[in-house]
Order: structure tokens, then C-alpha cells, then sequence
């Protein structure tokens, strides 16, 4: 009789036996990325794609990027919102110019057909958000006011009216 | 009476699974990535196109300040007033870069005596590169914390700290 209980109870026990695993190591390095994504943290939510053929300015600036269309340009490139619009290496992507050589017809088609996008989403549903005519301008240091005046001219004349020129932080 | 080993309890003995060295090595790979992967910050500058207006000035301000800062391929000249006239030159220096110190600190002293302007027109040479441009209006916009404070009076009379210099920054050049 008393041996039966004492097998039950062996048995019981057995069962009750769970499966260890040691989360020591995995918690340190939890701590360690939680750490590195803290730094990395951005709390505007904007994500700005610098193409690797730019290289930012470095500024003391420290307002936080707002939301807008991205403008991309580099030596030979233009993108929007990370779509390429002009190659000067690409003779389907040529670059044209009107009104005496101040607006890149490209550019200014692509921004005006943005522009007319959000206007016709604002007129189907009042939730969306309005059109702000705000455009993030992510230049190559080395470009000439030359040409950076043609590139704001066109956004200018495409109806966006707030320039936000993207810089890199000094702590960088 | 001699009883047979149990083999059930053999089966039933379960190994503690070591992850251990699993955990050491993804420990290493994210270290590695985290190395390796680039958090840049990036911030931005914020600056209005000019509008064109065919109105009368206000005639409430007085003397209004109506600073321009002229950025030329060798000199940076700051001019005021309307019509406007020029003030102050400077020059590039033997090392090929400005004195944007020294510029900045024209402009603390400059702010003390207009602390309510807070607008600048900037006209910069087309062969100025966007670096040099940035350079420029980091040096016209923003107060260092090494600055000599610089206090104005709120709509209820009470001393406000200034935080910025000539913070908004119009490019006056961009239809011609």
C-alpha cells in the first residue's frame, strides 16, 4: 500500500519536472541592443534614405526632420521619395530645363503630380492629412547654389513653399 | 527476487539542453552588426520661400532692422535698413575659410540690440558650395551655449531667455 503512494508520488513529481533553460546571456545581450537602439532613437518617426552617392553637410542644427516629400540630389541625380527622376548618365532620364533654364521639367512634373495625389486623397476623405507643401531637401555638399537655386526654384513653382535642408549632426 | 532495471525510467531522463555557446555566439554576430551598421542623425534647417507682396509696409515699426547677409565667392557682407545699405564685410581668410566665430559673434551683438528680429535674407554667390551655405547660416541661426546670454521682455513683462539668433533664414535670389 504504501509503496503504490510512494510511486504515485514519484510519478507525480516527474511530471511536474519543467525544461530549464538559462536566459542569463540572452538578457545581456537584450540589454545591450536596447541600449544601442535607445541612442539611434529618432522620435519624429520621419525616415529620410541618404543615397550613398550623397554625402551630407554636417550641421549644428538639431531641429527633429519633419514630414514631406524627399527630394534626393547628387552630382548626376535626382530622386523622389527615392524614385529617380533625372540621370544625367541616362539619356532616358536626361535632364531638361524651361523658363529660361531655372526649372528642371523633370522634377517639376513629378512634385506637381505629388502635389495633386494628396489634393485629390484630401477631397475623397477628411482624415487625410492636408498638403503641407513641405519638401526635405537632401543635398550633396559639394553642389553649387547654381544648381541647388534651380532644384528650390522648381519646388518653389511646383507649390511647395517650406524648404527643410536635410543635415547630418556634428556627434556623428 | 531480483528485479529487472526499469526502462522506463532510462527514457523518461531528459538532458538539459546547454545554450550556452548558441547565446555566446549570436552574442557576437549582434555585436558585430551593431558595429557595423551606420545610426546616422540627421536633422534640418528650415527656410520659407519669399513671398512677393504688393502691399504697404507696416507702418507701426520704426527702424525695422531688415538684415541681409550677401555671401560672395571671397566675402560675406551684411547690409541693413530699407533701402538697404552695408555695415560690415568679411573677409575670406588665408586657410580659405571664413571666420564664422567672428561672424557669429557680430551677430550676438547685433541681436542685443534687435532681440525681437528673428529674420535674415540671405543672397548667396552662385558658386558657393551647399557646405559653405550650411556653414553660414549655422553661424546666422542658432545661439551657442558658450554665447552671452541675451534676455528680452514677454507680453507680460517678464525677462525671456532668447534661444535662437536670426532663425529664419529667406532666400532672397532664388526667382532671379
Amino acid at each position: 500500500m504504501s509503496r503504490a503512494r510512494s510511486m504515485r508520488v514519484r510519478r507525480g513529481k516527474k511530471k511536474n519536472t519543467g525544461f530549464d533553460v538559462d536566459i542569463t546571456s540572452l538578457l545581456d545581450i537584450l540589454t545591450i541592443l536596447l541600449v544601442f537602439l535607445l541612442q539611434s532613437y529618432n522620435s519624429s518617426g520621419v525616415i529620410i534614405n541618404v543615397p550613398k552617392e550623397i554625402s551630407l553637410p554636417v550641421s549644428k542644427s538639431e531641429s527633429i526632420n519633419n514630414f514631406g516629400v524627399n527630394v534626393q540630389v547628387s552630382k548626376s541625380q535626382i530622386w523622389v521619395n527615392d524614385t529617380e527622376i533625372v540621370n544625367t548618365n541616362d539619356p532616358e532620364k536626361e535632364q531638361r530645363f524651361d523658363e529660361g533654364g531655372r526649372r528642371i521639367v523633370p522634377l517639376y512634373n513629378e512634385l506637381v503630380r505629388l502635389k495633386e495625389t494628396v489634393k485629390q486623397a484630401e477631397k475623397l476623405s477628411p482624415e487625410v492629412k492636408k498638403f503641407q507643401g513641405v519638401v526635405n531637401l537632401v543635398f550633396d555638399k559639394s553642389l553649387k547654389y547654381n544648381y541647388l537655386k534651380r532644384v528650390m526654384y522648381t519646388c518653389a513653382s511646383a507649390g511647395y513653399k517650406e524648404f527643410k535642408f536635410v543635415v547630418m549632426s556634428e556627434s556623428n | 527476487m531480483i528485479r529487472i532495471p526499469s526502462t522506463k525510467r532510462k527514457a523518461k531522463k531528459e538532458e538539459k539542453l546547454n545554450l550556452t555557446p548558441i547565446m555566446d555566439a549570436v552574442f557576437i554576430f549582434i555585436f558585430f552588426l551593431l558595429m557595423s551598421a551606420s545610426f546616422l542623425k540627421i536633422y534640418e534647417i528650415a527656410s520659407d520661400i519669399p513671398i512677393i507682396s504688393d502691399q504697404e509696409p507696416p507702418k507701426d515699426q520704426k527702424n525695422p532692422l531688415a538684415l541681409t547677409l550677401t555671401a560672395e565667392t571671397n566675402s560675406i557682407t551684411f547690409s541693413r535698413g530699407i533701402p538697404s545699405r552695408s555695415f560690415k564685410t568679411f573677409k575670406r581668410e588665408s586657410n580659405g575659410e571664413f571666420n564664422y566665430e567672428e561672424i557669429h559673434q557680430f551677430l550676438v551683438d547685433l541681436k542685443k540690440q534687435h532681440v525681437d528680429e528673428n529674420t535674415i535674407i540671405f543672397e548667396p554667390s552662385g558658386d558657393l558650395t551647399y557646405e559653405e551655405i550650411v556653414k553660414i547660416m549655422d553661424a546666422v541661426r542658432m545661439l551657442n551655449k558658450t554665447d552671452e546670454a541675451i534676455y528680452k521682455k514677454n507680453k507680460d513683462g517678464i525677462d525671456e531667455k532668447v534661444k535662437e539668433l536670426f532663425s529664419k533664414i529667406i532666400f532672397s535670389n532664388l526667382m532671379s
